[in-house]
């Protein structure tokens, strides 16, 4: 939906042969009953009527189930982005698995080719044998937490994970207080390609790492690295 | 009534007046809460119901948000242009 006239919708959905609904709210009606006229536009620019951009999922009933909005108009999620992040697809391809003998995971980016601003989603997904954790932060000296790294690189930038919320475990005996994660991980975060990046090919690398321990014993530290090949052209979508 | 309380109650009568109207352009679109991180609302909150309408779309027919959704919902995009 936007305030664009229909004659401008069909041209552009012919150009780009669009099979889905474009719904044209001229006078910004609708976008002011979803409050998201911006006030900001002046009266006499072509600006005069844009909303706040952003994407609502809703259900049969009309109920928001998610919604996402940013800062500026400028970040573009990708359709992939979107299934993933706001409909939990399940990421099939651009997917690593790692394993060890009690744990499980896979690690994937939603996409391999971005454009100017576009946003990604990067996926950790672990899951645990019984009787098996691994640690959140913050996390006792000498003790490894489960960590996810990125190597930085100019033309995109990685939000950090939000990790689930960590069961407290105090140990009385050594004074110490560790953050146990849940058995199953779902980690979901956004990649950020800059607004003028360089054109060309790159890497994600990436490096999972974690120590897991039962109630009796730890295991032995683990490192994984990864890297998801990325071709980021420096041009508007 | 003295004249002073007569003069201050007009300017109390127009203040209000003219507030009344300030207030009803700016509830218009503050129906939803200014969201704290991003400074400006971003419409319904996960949970509540989108208001219903009924526009036309790229074939001039017009539809209404109910013929939209199916039995799994819809993505609902807003967009500022496809102009420009």
């Amino acid at each position: 939906m936007s305030y664009d006239a229909v004659g401008v919708l069909h041209a552009f959905s012919e150009k780009y042969e669009i099979t889905y609904p474009l719904l044209s709210d001229e006078g910004s009606k609708v976008i002011r009953s979803y409050g998201l006229f911006n006030t900001e536009a002046k009266p006499d620019s072509r600006g005069f009527g844009i909303p706040r951009p952003g994407i609502y999922i809703i259900d049969e009933n009309l109920k928001v189930v998610e919604k996402h909005f940013e800062q500026s108009h400028r970040p573009r999620p990708t359709a992939e982005n979107v299934l993933v992040m706001l409909l939990d697809k399940k990421l099939e391809s651009n997917v690593k698995t790692f394993e060890t003998s009690y744990l499980t995971g896979r690690i994937g980016i939603t996409d391999t080719i971005a454009y100017r601003a576009q946003l990604l989603t990067a996926v950790v997904d672990i899951k645990l044998k019984d009787g098996f954790h691994v640690y959140g932060k913050p996390i006792p000296q000498g003790y490894i937490p489960l960590e996810i790294k990125f190597e930085t690189n100019p033309n995109f930038e990685i939000d950090t994970f939000e990790f689930p919320k960590s069961k407290e475990f105090r140990i009385e005996a050594l004074g110490e207080t560790f953050n146990i994660l849940p058995d199953k991980i779902s980690l979901r975060t956004f990649l950020r390609i800059k607004n003028r990046p360089e054109s060309g090919n790159y890497w994600v690398k990436a490096t999972v790492t974690f120590q897991a321990c039962t109630d009796e014993v730890c295991m032995v530290p683990e490192k994984f690295k990864f890297e998801f090949p990325l071709r980021i052209v420096n041009q508007r979508l | 009534m003295n004249f002073l309380t007569e003069k201050y109650l007009m300017i109390f009568m127009l203040l209000l007046l003219s507030s009344a109207s300030l207030f009803s352009q700016d509830s218009k679109n503050n129906r939803y809460p200014i969201d704290a991180e991003l400074g400006f609302s971003t419409g319904p909150a996960i949970g509540e119901k989108v208001p219903e309408f009924s526009l036309p779309n790229q074939f001039g027919k017009i539809k209404s948000l109910k013929d939209l959704v199916g039995e799994k919902g819809a993505v609902l995009n807003i967009y500022r242009s496809a102009d420009w």
